[in-house]
């Protein structure tokens, strides 16, 4: 656990330094310190890349995947090291984390659901670290700010002047900040055609490659309604078709009029696992997206020194948010598997 | 009152009613768990899973007036 702070702090270091390196990098190109406020879209951005749906594989997606190869490699590295023997503590600092954070969940899985705890794990330990590893996948440099120069496709988005810097035998578009552009009527034309202007475009946005995978509500839906499903599958593997009585509580009619409230109140079971729904995805979207906009704002205003304090911030809150969900995954699970058959014949002796 | 205005009101309504109340509830939250804590330092680990379990349901109503507020801001309507 001790490495496990001593790596965080040195993440949290490396970030805060990172802070004068932006600063140095404006007056060294010599535009002002005031960048463009990066374009800020809650839908994905499609990229050139041909993909299922026509509009191309967005930037969300695109990191996905990225990260997905990254997990498995990571996760496939600490386990040949883990098969060799060489167990904790070792001298790889990265496999020493993965297997500390893995042994902390699944003693923290045995200890909320018992002897169930073993077989709830493996779920819960791939959502921690997969959302855990998209949310700080965004914070390294050029994520988010590293992209395709095109015209933006919405209207109330304002352009920028590109600009060409040299760097050695390096060359690059930027967006110079200081000079708004307003679309030409040609380019508005353009776009209701349906075609990019050809060539370099005179008002332009910076797409971003890589954006954060928690920031697109397609994904965090996705976590939920698998998450949810899976609360189910394990509701009906524990207790049978008797699972659904929590639902729809037939047998509860036939008490009397305590019943049919028990019955009424099965309803409000379903209304209340269906906003779990809702709330699991707009949660994880919700802390994500309003970091990434925190970040874009703050770098904005004072962009040295003041974002890399917010980067730690946001570090902490990606690592909070992982544990929340999986935290919530676990126990929605547990309480799916241990029902209330018990207490429901407590009742009916008492009666 | 124009559209873009009459959104930005919209929004920064949105977010500054909508989080008062989670503040207050998750200032509450962590009152007693930090009392029961206090009281009972042996099983604050148990008590800060519980916590921050309840914190993320309080949360998560701010979070839902953040998302009406970024809807209304940076989705065309």
């Amino acid at each position: 656990m001790k490495r496990v702070v001593t790596v965080v702090l040195a993440l949290a270091a490396v970030v805060f330094f990172c802070g004068p390196v932006t600063a140095f990098l404006y007056t060294g190109l010599g535009t002002s310190p005031y960048g463009a406020l990066p374009v800020i879209s809650l839908p994905a951005e499609p990229l050139p890349i041909p993909w299922f749906g026509g509009e191309g594989m967005t930037n969300t997606f695109l990191t996905t995947l990225i990260v997905d190869a990254l997990l498995l490699l990571l996760l496939a590295f600490t386990l040949r090291r883990a098969r060799r023997g060489e167990l904790i503590p070792g001298k790889n600092v990265i496999a020493n984390m993965v297997e500390a954070i893995a042994e902390a969940l699944s003693n923290f899985a045995d200890s909320v659901a018992g002897q169930r705890g073993k077989a709830i794990y493996p779920l819960v330990a791939t959502l921690f670290f997969l959302i855990l590893l998209g949310n700080w996948f965004k914070l390294l440099p050029g994520a988010e700010s590293i992209g395709l120069l095109e015209t933006p496709h919405q209207t109330n988005i304002p352009g920028y002047a590109p600009r060409l810097i040299n760097l050695g035998a390096f060359s690059f578009y930027t967006i110079d900040g200081t000079q708004e552009v307003a679309r030409t009527p040609a380019e508005n034309l353009e776009e209701l055609a349906g075609h990019a202007p050809e060539g370099l475009c005179t008002s332009c946005q910076v797409t971003p490659f890589i954006r954060g995978i928690a920031t697109d509500l397609n994904f965090t839906l996705a976590l939920a309604l698998i998450t949810m499903a899976l609360v189910q599958a394990w509701g009906v593997r524990a207790q049978g078709g008797r699972y659904f009585q929590k639902f729809v509580n037939i047998p509860a009619l036939r008490r009397g009029p305590i019943g049919i409230i028990e019955f009424g109140a099965g309803f409000l079971e379903i209304i209340s696992e269906l906003s779990r729904i809702i709330s699991f995805a707009f949660r994880l979207l919700g802390n994500i997206f309003a970091g990434t906009v925190l970040i874009f704002v703050i770098s904005n205003l004072i962009p040295f020194f003041l974002p890399a304090g917010f980067y730690g911030l946001e570090l902490f809150v990606g690592a909070i948010q992982a544990a929340v969900f999986a935290l919530l995954a676990m126990i929605f699970i547990n309480m799916a598997t241990v029902g209330h058959g018990d207490g429901e014949q407590h009742t009916a002796g008492a009666h | 009152m124009d559209l873009a205005a009459a959104r930005a009101l919209g929004a920064g309504l949105a977010i500054g009613l909508g989080a008062i109340g989670p503040g207050i509830g998750i200032g509450l939250l962590t009152l007693g768990a930090l009392q029961a804590m206090g009281r009972n330092p042996d099983v604050a680990g148990n008590i800060l899973t519980n916590m921050i379990l309840g914190v993320a349901f309080t949360e998560a109503i701010a979070i839902y007036a953040l998302v009406v507020s970024l809807i209304l801001m940076f989705v065309g309507i």
